[in-house]
């Protein structure tokens, strides 16, 4: 089972490398397709193959033992997060078939969809931190080529907005690494949390901290470091959208903060204040944004930001449970935790549905921007189920997943004794609730305007895209139960063996 | 497998086969949802009739054979799990559910035979049913929130179905999702705080002694109220009830949402919470206000559908306030009001759509004269309409009748104002159906615009007439009927028969319906006597003129919409009602204009520029390190 992880970063790297090598014909083109959606179910394949042990993986990569040799841990979190991509990929890729055809060059965008889905892979799968710096550059860097690859003035302007603030995020991280490497002597992350277990709080892993939440609430998107989310988003094509908003901003943002803050530091008081003090105002700002919109895509950019909100609020109240001032109730903080991480894979799915129902309405309408729009219900009949679905699954409506993942968030909110943030956290899903109202009405109620009487509904392989991901939202509700035992509560217990559990999990002992 | 599970998987299923049938074979639908709701009600009367059975009672709590459980979600305070237990209270609102659930199935499959979304009516239906059922009979209160949830969605969706409706449709989920939320935020509250034993609601009793045990009451109150819909989140009705098929609004802002709305209320106010008493005044108030403030909209409206939105709207406040008294007679009088409503307007509401059906309209300014046309619609209208305007002996005069002792008994200064409240609603009400009963029934007959012009086909008229009878056995056997349907939940509730009870005893008590029955009839059979043997017959008829100037042939119509305009043109009330109209006490509006405003501040501020959100995310991190360090 160790031996196939190095797959889930080597196959994609591989591809990404190979696609412009297949030409500019027709032909090589649909070769590169082809081969990223082979990837695609490979990546899936092996994602689920991770599953057959709830054992923690290690593999060390060319066969070197620490502290020279890099290694790939597997956890409870990282198989949840491995699952959460390549299923958003998948989706994502069965959706491109039909997507790009109004684009050119789509070797170049296989080549660099592929280079991101490793890169985000590889910041999932290692188990260490300047690796995870490397692999959240590649990842970054090919979401900065995919923003701009409709090369219209806007995506250009976004693009280079994102690879601005982007690189800021980028170089704190980096300065936090450094300042990690010089406290202790190590990379490799279990050997880091192992070494900064013994000593106290400092001065200096104070500033690495404040640099890492710095840098991955900016991939994360966290107000007040958001500010590309709502250009970048919406500028790349629908797919990419769904990538860069389902899963990109989890895996570099919210899963690489949390890796650190539990798993190497251990979780603080002041991270946690910090990290809930983050999520509840993203949750707020971002979802006041969203209700003003009128750019369909732009609204989900906006949503986004509030939906990371959700999932860092719960996270950060967890750490709050778990920190030397909190009250050490594991079992309350393995429900936030749940009710966080349950939220994370919701969000994938019902994100990454909705962007790609907006690529189907724009692709199909010729707009994206909502008072265009209209009647849809009847017109695209396959789309509007769709979209209807991921709408009513981020208003948390029952019985989609959406719903259940706030209760556990609102309900464990509640218990752990902040009454202030639990009424935050419902104010925000009904405001969700009234924007995505907005987008019913004017998207698929009501008349259809005369201009776009003769739209019809999307290919195929369009439809099939998002009916993957619908399919995940309209069962995850019902199986939540089910989805808790195998896939949740192992990643929530993940974050809760903190760095000292990590640290014992994962560390070298003896060699490969 | 019992019979409640049975009747929850039913209208399950046959939603989701309804549904998958919609596009192909929508006749088909229509026909599984008026098939899945009688079978439905054959295992609803079996959970009904062994509920009445006292050995099946006792072990409800543990027996096999009415308990089904399944947890779903283990919360650490408590578990969402599937537990339902049958309760009379719970059984009364099963019932009528699947009544209307199967009248308004059998009036749609004609009423809607020619609508492109019949289809997805029957499944919508179908689902209704189950969130319903989901409600009653649940003893898990975050399972009573997925019920009630799923019946906003449902009639979001329902509304739906015109496109008319997308807007009204928008408000409702506005305005009910804002208070399901907050049911959310109430039950999580009372679990999180050991208020209630887990998520139980049989086994909690919650006082109410801390603000925040306060505050929870009030957003299960404000979620029941707004369902109902009761002043002052009722905005959502009136729209919903003018842009929706009739048969919708018949459905649920008639019926279910009643049966619904006022079980949590009295289920929440009279159960699991035990109220401090100035709460039982503050829900008369709102009662009162409720009744007042509606009927004034009604009596100046425009549109049948409209103008029948703002009456059952009016009349929630006569179940609130009889629940607010808190004395048996007055819950008695609000949960046998709570049966009359839901029979009398969803009646009405299936009149306004056979009226619609054959007018082409429902605007008031536009009807006129249907009585020859449509003679049986005519009937049903008038038995409905005296009886929720409570005149006597029908159903409507008997529960306010229960609802006026109630308030009375309140005493003091209150009592006999909310008594005098209700009673002027009463004559209002009745004032305004005169009206409705003018415009649409009486005057010469006038040419249908875009109506089929044809009599109520078999389909409709069938539920309307069933209705309006049980309208009449209700009023005129009011004592069997609360003997047998409302006594035993009150029981239930605590309230036993032992205690004085002004006008219960019906047979013998302060309103006898059946001697008052006879003594009308006679009454009626003197004034024909007088009329035959008296001089009446020799009036002289002439045609009609004025100022000395003839008409021509056609007697001039003049329509009923004016009757009460002297009402916009008084002082003070006169502007209330113009800006009611414009929405001026609306929540919805209002939170609406201050959203803009906050969202208009921070869109100001997200300007495009690059080095204004870099200075952000660098000041971030200046706050972040000074966090962390201080």
């Amino acid at each position: 089972m160790t031996n196939i992880l190095p797959l889930v970063v080597a196959l994609p790297l591989g591809a990404g490398f190979l696609s412009p090598l297949l030409g500019k014909s027709r032909r090589g083109e649909s070769m590169a397709a082809l081969l990223a959606l082979g990837i695609g179910f490979a990546n899936l394949a092996i994602s689920v193959a991770l599953f057959t042990t709830t054992e923690p993986l290690v593999y060390w990569i060319g066969f070197w033992n620490a502290p020279v040799g890099i290694s790939m841990a597997v956890d409870g979190l990282t198989r949840l997060l491995l699952l959460t991509t390549s299923l958003v990929a998948l989706a994502a890729l069965v959706f491109s078939i039909a997507y790009m055809r109004r684009f050119t060059a789509t070797g170049l965008y296989y080549s660099l969809l592929m280079l991101m889905v490793a890169g985000m892979n590889g910041v999932i799968v290692t188990g260490d931190l300047f690796n995870l710096y490397v692999f959240l550059e590649v990842a970054s860097i090919s979401s900065y080529g995919l923003v701009a690859f409709g090369t219209e003035h806007e995506e250009l302007e976004a693009s280079f907005k994102y690879l601005i603030l982007g690189s800021i995020g980028s170089l704190f991280i980096l300065l936090g690494i450094g300042i990690l490497y010089n406290l202790t002597g190590q990379l490799n992350m279990a050997l880091v949390a192992d070494s900064l277990a013994g000593r106290g709080a400092n001065r200096a892993m104070t500033l690495a901290a404040a640099f890492f939440l710095m840098g991955f609430g900016l991939k994360a998107a966290l107000v007040p470091f958001h500010a590309w989310l709502p250009d970048a988003h919406p500028s790349a094509p629908a797919p990419i959208s769904a990538m860069l908003s389902g899963v990109l901003i989890k895996a570099s943002g919210v899963y690489a903060l949390a890796r650190i803050v539990f798993n190497v530091m251990g979780p603080s008081a002041a991270h946690a204040d910090v990290l809930t003090a983050l999520g509840a105002l993203s949750m707020v700002v971002g979802v006041f944004l969203a209700v003003g919109q009128w750019d369909f895509k732009r609204l989900l950019g906006y949503h986004s930001i509030s939906q990371m909100g959700y999932i860092v609020l719960a996270i950060g109240v967890a750490a709050q449970v778990m920190s030397p001032r909190g009250s050490g109730d594991e079992a309350l903080a393995g429900l936030l935790l749940f009710g966080g991480l349950f939220h994370l894979f919701n969000h994938a799915a019902f994100k990454s549905l909705l962007f790609l129902s907006s690529g189907s309405l724009e692709q199909q309408a010729g707009t994206r921007m909502l008072k265009e729009l209209g009647g849809m219900r009847r017109r695209m009949p396959v789309t509007a189920f769709c979209c209807r679905i991921g709408a009513l699954s981020i208003a948390g409506v029952p019985p989609f997943n959406g719903f259940f993942s706030k209760l556990v968030i609102v309900v464990a909110l509640a218990l752990a004794g902040k009454w202030l943030l639990a009424a935050l956290a419902v104010f925000v899903a009904m405001m969700t609730l009234v924007s995505f109202l907005k987008v019913q009405r004017t998207v698929l109620e009501g008349e259809t305007p005369e201009r776009l009487a003769g739209v019809r509904e999307a290919p195929y392989p369009m439809q099939s895209g998002m009916l993957i991901l619908a399919t995940v939202c309209l069962l995850g509700g019902p199986l939540v139960v089910w989805l808790r035992g195998w896939l949740l509560d192992p990643a929530a217990a993940s974050l809760l063996t903190r760095a000292a559990g990590y640290a014992a999990l994962f560390s070298p002992r003896g060699g490969p | 497998m019992n019979a409640m599970t049975i009747a929850l998987a039913i209208p399950l299923a046959g939603g989701l086969l309804a549904y998958v049938l919609s596009r192909k074979a929508p006749t088909l639908s229509a026909v599984i949802a008026f098939l899945g709701s009688l079978l439905a009600a054959v295992f609803v009367a079996q959970v009904w009739s062994g509920e009445a059975n006292p050995q099946l009672l006792a072990p409800l709590a543990s027996g096999p054979g009415w308990l089904a459980r399944f947890a779903i979600l283990d919360l650490k305070a408590g578990s969402l799990e599937l537990v339902f237990r049958a309760t009379r209270l719970g059984n009364l609102g099963a019932v009528g559910t699947v009544f209307f659930g199967i009248m308004i199935a059998l009036y749609s499959m004609t009423a809607l035979q020619s609508h492109p979304e019949r289809g997805r009516f029957g499944a919508f239906l179908l689902w209704t049913l189950f969130g319903a059922f989901m409600v009653f009979w649940a003893d898990n209160l975050l399972v009573v929130l997925l019920g009630w949830e799923i019946v906003t969605l449902m009639l979001y969706l329902l509304v739906n179905t015109d496109p008319e409706g997308s807007r009204a449709a928008e408000k409702s989920y506005g305005i009910l999702g804002f208070t399901d939320v907050g049911l959310l935020l109430a039950i999580s509250f009372l679990v999180a705080s050991g208020k209630t034993r887990g998520f139980s609601v049989s086994q909690s009793t919650v006082y109410v002694g801390s603000p925040g045990v306060a505050i929870a009451y009030f957003l299960f109150l404000a979620a029941a109220l707004a369902k109902a819909g009761a002043w002052p989140l009722h905005t959502w009705l009136p729209p919903v009830a003018k842009s929706s098929p009739a048969a919708v609004s018949a459905l649920l802002p008639a019926s279910l949402d009643k049966l619904l709305g006022i079980y949590l209320l009295a289920r929440v106010s009279l159960d699991l919470f035990v109220l401090a008493p100035w709460m039982h005044t503050v829900l008369m108030i709102i009662g009162a206000v409720t009744i007042l403030s509606a009927v004034l909209m009604a009596m100046v409206q425009h549109n049948l559908k409209r103008l029948f939105g703002f009456h059952a709207v009016s009349q929630v406040g006569y179940m609130v306030l009889g629940i607010g008294t808190g004395s048996a007679v007055g819950v008695l009088g609000g949960l046998f009001h709570m049966v009359n409503h839901a029979l009398y307007k969803s009646g009405l509401f299936l009149v306004a759509g056979s009226v619609e059906r054959h007018a082409g309209t429902a605007e008031l300014d536009e009807l006129g004269g249907l009585r020859r046309a449509l003679p049986w619609t005519f009937g049903v209208a008038l038995i409905t309409a005296f009886s929720i305007s409570g005149v006597p002996p029908l159903n409507g005069f008997a529960s306010k009748w229960l609802v006026y002792q109630g308030a009375l008994a309140v005493g003091g200064f209150l009592g006999p104002l909310l008594f005098t409240v209700a009673v002027f609603g009463s004559a209002l009400t009745l004032a305004s159906f005169v009206k409705v009963l003018h415009s649409v029934f009486w005057g010469p007959e006038r040419q249908p615009a875009a109506g089929s012009a044809k009599p109520e086909p078999l389909g409709m008229l069938l539920p309307m007439l069933l209705i309006a009878t049980l309208c009449i056995v209700l009023g005129v056997w009011a004592g069997p009927s609360i003997g047998v349907w409302i006594a035993p939940a009150l029981e239930e509730l605590g309230y036993g028969l032992e205690s004085p009870l002004y006008g219960l005893d019906l047979e013998r008590g302060l309103w006898n319906p059946l001697f008052a029955v006879v003594l009308l009839a006679g009454g009626v059979v003197l004034g024909l006597l007088l009329y035959s043997v008296g001089g009446t017959r020799r009036a002289r008829t002439v045609d009609p003129f004025m100022g000395g100037e003839r008409f021509g042939a056609r007697p001039p119509f003049y329509s009923g919409t004016h009757f009460y305009v002297t009402i916009q043109k008084l002082p003070f009330l006169g502007g209330l009602l113009k800006d009611g109209e414009a929405g001026a006490f609306d929540p919805y509006r209002w939170a609406g204009l201050l959203g803009g405003v906050v969202v208009g501040a921070l869109r100001a501020l997200h300007s495009g520029l690059l080095n204004l959100y870099v200075s952000w995310a660098l000041l971030g991190l200046a706050v972040l390190v000074l966090a962390l360090v201080l």
